[in-house]
C-alpha cells in the first residue's frame, strides 16, 4: 500500500476518533468538574511546552547525527510520548484523572494490562525481526511498543506514588 | 487554609465526601481539596455546596 494512502487512512482514523470522543464527551457533560478542568488545562500547557521543546531537541539530535541507530520518526514519536506522559502524570498527581470521578485502583489495573500488552508486542516484533535493530536501526513498530512500555511504566509509578500518599492521609 | 466549617457542616448532615460530591455534581477529590484548602471553588460551586448543606455563603466561606 502506498505511503500517502496510509497517511490518508491515518488522518481519517484520527478524525473518526475525535468524533467518537466528542460524542462521548457530550454525554458526560453533566459530570463537569471545574477543578479537574482547570488542572487539565494546566497539564495541557505543560504538555504543549514539553512537545515544543522536545521537538526542537529531537531536530537538534537529528541534525547533529546523534543516536544514528534510532530512526528520526521514532525520535519524533518519543517527543510525543514524553509530552503525553507529562500530561498524564500531572493529572494523576493533582487528582485530575483522565475521566471525571475516575478512581486510581481501576486505573492501576488498566495501565498494568497496557504495559503487558506493549511488552508482548515489542517482544513479538523483536522476535519477528530477529533482533532489536533492522538495517542498523531500531524498527518503528518495535520502537513504538518500547516507548509504550516506558510511558505506561511511568504512569504506573505515578499512580503507585499517589495511592501511597492517599493511604498515608487516610 | 483548611475549611473546617464546611467539613463540620458536611459531617453534621451525615454525608461522606463522595455523597456531597455527587449531590453537588463534582468529584470526591474536589470536595476533599476544598476542605483541605488546596482549591478555591468558583461562586457557582460554593452556592451548590451551601444549598446542599443548608448553609449560607457567609457560614461556610467568609473569612473574618
Amino acid at each position: 500500500m502506498e505511503l500517502h494512502t496510509l497517511m490518508i487512512m491515518g488522518i481519517v482514523m484520527i478524525l473518526l476518533l475525535v468524533a467518537v470522543i466528542g460524542t462521548v464527551g457530550k454525554d458526560r457533560a453533566h459530570n463537569y468538574d471545574e477543578r479537574q478542568e482547570l488542572l487539565r488545562g494546566r497539564a495541557y500547557r505543560h504538555s504543549y511546552t514539553t512537545l515544543l521543546i522536545g521537538s526542537g531537541v529531537m531536530i537538534g539530535i537529528q541534525e547533529l547525527g546523534l543516536f544514528p541507530q534510532i530512526k528520526p520518526s521514532l525520535l519524533v514519536l518519543a517527543a510525543v510520548f514524553v509530552s503525553a506522559g507529562i500530561y498524564a502524570v500531572f493529572c494523576i498527581m493533582n487528582d485530575a484523572y483522565l475521566g471525571i470521578g475516575c478512581e486510581l485502583k481501576p486505573m492501576l489495573r488498566g495501565v498494568a494490562v497496557l504495559i503487558a500488552s506493549c511488552a508482548l508486542n515489542a517482544y513479538l516484533r523483536i522476535k519477528a525481526h530477529g533482533g532489536l535493530l533492522v538495517d542498523g536501526k531500531v524498527a518503528l513498530d518495535t520502537g513504538f511498543f518500547l516507548l509504550g512500555v516506558g510511558l505506561f511504566t511511568v504512569l504506573l509509578a505515578a499512580i503507585g506514588i499517589k495511592l501511597g500518599k492517599q493511604s498515608a492521609e487516610e | 487554609m483548611k475549611n473546617l466549617r464546611m467539613k463540620a457542616a458536611r459531617v453534621a448532615k451525615d454525608l461522606s465526601q463522595q455523597q456531597l460530591a455527587e449531590l453537588c455534581g463534582v468529584s470526591r477529590q474536589t470536595i476533599s481539596a476544598i476542605e483541605k484548602g488546596d482549591y478555591n471553588p468558583t461562586i457557582n460551586l460554593c452556592i451548590a455546596i451551601c444549598r446542599t448543606l443548608g448553609k449560607s455563603l457567609n457560614d461556610l466561606f467568609w473569612e473574618e
